[in-house]
């Protein structure tokens, strides 16, 4: 058997994916600054950083850390804002060759309304993916993510504003029970979910007895939250995923085939790698390349007959 | 469209072809590339950096962040490409990085940011401004500058002249210190003359790089129209950078910032700049070069 034989695609919702193979948002910008290191036109789709109504400056530096097997950070949501994104990034995303999906951040319900309204209306975008975990201003600033009635009302609301869009939304693992807000995003009419963001930390520098971010707290990602990851991804979808037929986007410390691969047995339908696109982004290619090979070692077809089929 | 485009900037491994210490804590490691990465290469320019990763390729991808550094110099050979660096034994990284022997291959991303902007003008005066471990991007401008036959002098500081100590030949230093002379070697490499400061008086001048600046301007009141170029701790970019500002002097300096990607991607290097509201540039995209004007010190 050789790599013609083999079929990486998968079905995203609508999309029909020629791989699984998918950016984490924040990691690999706004469009094409990864292309000096990777072939952007091989990736199964395209997610861009998270996209908020206004500018945001993000937090003061120090932003990120390294901590054993993983990464730290607190950027912020710095990005361009709204009208720039549509104005300056829309633009260079026409040009990309595989499906866009654009994350999208807020600090309330209207905010990710109206965000969500604008950027699906843009023909090139072929899929929201709702970043749940930023805190509500207006509640306190609980993570939307962590209360499902919260998330109801956010993914309900942004559901009822864009009806035809493709919505995926990004769960954040800093709960007690993944299920809970998994199923309250669907009910409220998620046709997808992430997960996951990042582990909430603390880096703390004993000789200053000082935080180390300059947020205090920041998000853990990297190899180091693999097993949460793979753990969340494999009950969402054996208790609620499966029978609802709503595909996962797993990530968490994705950084090789062998990972991908067994974050499709656990569940997920498509793949993202954020953290070790930092360190290696070609990895982004490798990872389709090592999925080829473990087929045709495994004597396999298709990788979407393997999702879920963890024993 | 992808295919149609010549990356500036590229993924590559190389193979270490020397890797000897500078001084004390810090070592030189030179790295030869060959082909698409030997041409890309080739094309650095000073103040420009690399993001290594610090352990054998393909070993300790994945498990830890690459670490910048300035490339302290490129040389062409044939159909290859040596790149240096010089750096300080610090952290982790950087001791990974000390473990690795010739003819291991290390991964880098390169050449990435923003380099320094060389003046066009063939009758233009460049002082090269470098402290500790900020000297290695000097070394590379006084290269260029030499090719470009622009006027320049190097200045060197450090606490003391152990840290430097392989690269000094203290014999000589001539009997006033602010006279450039042919002391340091890799200064030398271009025929820059350099001017060495150390705070304890070990070495050289005794005092902080921007003093030994001053006392070498009072001497040389033509050189008052000079680029300045710096790299170096922050305390000390910062003196030189209003030092620059109050005499009206241009001042380019090479930051640092705790940086994941290097490539722009993550927003980690956040630098804030000077004016009222609070802004933010990318060290490693919009620099690690800027005009000292637009820091906010
Ligand atoms: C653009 C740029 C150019 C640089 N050029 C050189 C150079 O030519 N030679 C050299 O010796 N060093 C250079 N540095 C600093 C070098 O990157 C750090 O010393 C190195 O990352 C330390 O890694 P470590 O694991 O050995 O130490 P760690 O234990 O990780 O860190 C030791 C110290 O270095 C600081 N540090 C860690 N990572 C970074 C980082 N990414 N940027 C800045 N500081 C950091 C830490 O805050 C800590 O104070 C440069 C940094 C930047 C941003
Ligand atoms: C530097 C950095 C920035 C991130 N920014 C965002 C963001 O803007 N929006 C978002 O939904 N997730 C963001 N994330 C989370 C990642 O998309 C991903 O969910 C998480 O890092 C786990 O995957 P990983 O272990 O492969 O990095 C960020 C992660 C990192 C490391
Ligand atoms: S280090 Fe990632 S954007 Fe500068």
């Amino acid at each position: 058997m050789t790599d013609k034989n083999v079929d990486l695609g998968v079905q995203f919702g609508p999309l029909k994916l020629a791989n699984p193979i998918m950016t984490a948002s924040g990691t690999c910008g706004y469009a094409f600054e990864l292309r000096d290191f990777v072939d952007m036109d091989r990736l199964g789709a395209y997610i861009t950083k998270s996209i908020t109504l206004e500018p945001r400056m993000g937090n003061k530096p120090q932003r990120t850390y390294e901590v054993a097997s993983g990464m730290m950070n607190a950027i912020g949501l710095a990005n361009v804002g709204l009208d720039k994104f549509i104005e300056e990034k829309i633009p260079l995303l026409e040009k990309m060759n595989v499906p866009v999906i654009v994350n999208v951040a807020g600090k309330e319900v209207p905010e990710y309304v109206k965000v969500a309204k604008e950027v699906s209306a843009q023909d090139c975008v072929a899929g929201l993916e709702l970043n749940v975990s930023c805190p509500n201003v207006k509640e306190g600033g609980i993570s939307f993510g962590t209360d499902p009635k919260l998330i109801q009302e956010l993914v309900g609301s942004v559901r009822q504003a864009c009806p035809d869009t493709f919505l995926i939304v990004k769960l954040t693992p800093n709960v007690t029970d993944i299920t809970v807000p998994a199923r309250a995003a669907i009910d409220a009419g998620a046709n997808a979910l992430s997960l996951i963001n990042t582990f909430m930390g603390l880096a703390i520098d004993a000789e200053k007895r000082k935080p180390i971010l300059a947020n205090r707290t920041g998000g853990v990602s990297g190899p180091a939250v693999k097993p949460m990851a793979l753990h969340m991804v494999n009950r969402v979808y054996n208790e609620v995923a499966k029978d609802a037929g709503i595909p996962i986007l797993g990530m968490g410390g994705i950084t090789n085939a062998t990972d991908a691969i067994e974050f499709i047995l656990a569940g997920a339908t498509g793949i993202s790698v954020g953290t070790n696109v930092l360190i290696n982004p070609g990895c982004l290619n490798e990872i389709e390349v090592g999925l080829k090979e473990y087929l045709i070692r495994h004597h396999e077809t298709k990788l979407s007959d393997l999702i879920g089929k963890l024993k | 469209m992808n295919q149609e485009r010549i990356a500036r900037r590229g993924q590559f491994q190389g193979v270490i072809v020397s890797h000897c210490p500078f001084g004390q804590g810090y070592n030189s490691l030179i790295i030869r590339f060959e082909g698409i990465a030997s041409v890309t290469i080739a094309k650095a320019q000073p103040g420009q950096f690399v993001q290594v990763a610090c352990g054998p390729a393909g070993i300790t991808k994945g498990t830890t962040l690459r670490r910048p550094f300035s490339i302290s110099g490129v040389t062409l050979d044939g159909d290859t490409t040596c790149l240096e660096i010089i750096y300080r034994i610090i952290g982790p990284g950087t001791e990974a990085l000390a473990n690795m022997s010739v003819g291991d291959m290390i991964d880098v991303l390169a050449p990435l940011g923003q380099g320094f902007k060389l003046p066009k003008d063939p009758d233009a005066k460049c002082l090269l401004l470098g402290g500790g471990i900020g000297l290695p991007p000097m070394f590379f401008l006084a290269d260029r500058l030499a090719q470009q036959g622009v006027d320049r002098v190097g200045f060197a500081a450090a606490r003391n002249i152990e840290v430097v100590q392989n690269d000094i030949v203290a014999e000589a230093i001539v009997d006033n210190p602010l006279v450039p002379s042919k002391a340091m070697k890799h200064f030398n490499a271009s025929d820059t003359g350099s001017i060495i400061a150390s705070d304890d008086g070990s070495c050289g001048f005794k005092g902080n790089i921007l003093e030994a600046l001053e006392g070498f301007l009072a001497r040389h009141p033509d050189w008052n129209i000079a680029t300045m170029y710096a790299c170096g701790p922050e305390p000390m970019l910062k003196a030189l950078a209003l030092f620059a500002q109050a005499v009206d002097m241009e001042c380019q300096v090479c930051m640092e910032a705790y940086m994941a990607c290097g490539i722009g991607v993550c927003q980690s290097c956040a630098i804030e700049l000077a004016g009222g509201e609070r802004s933010y540039k990318l060290v490693c995209a919009h620099g690690p070069v800027f005009n000292g004007r637009e820091i906010k010190w």
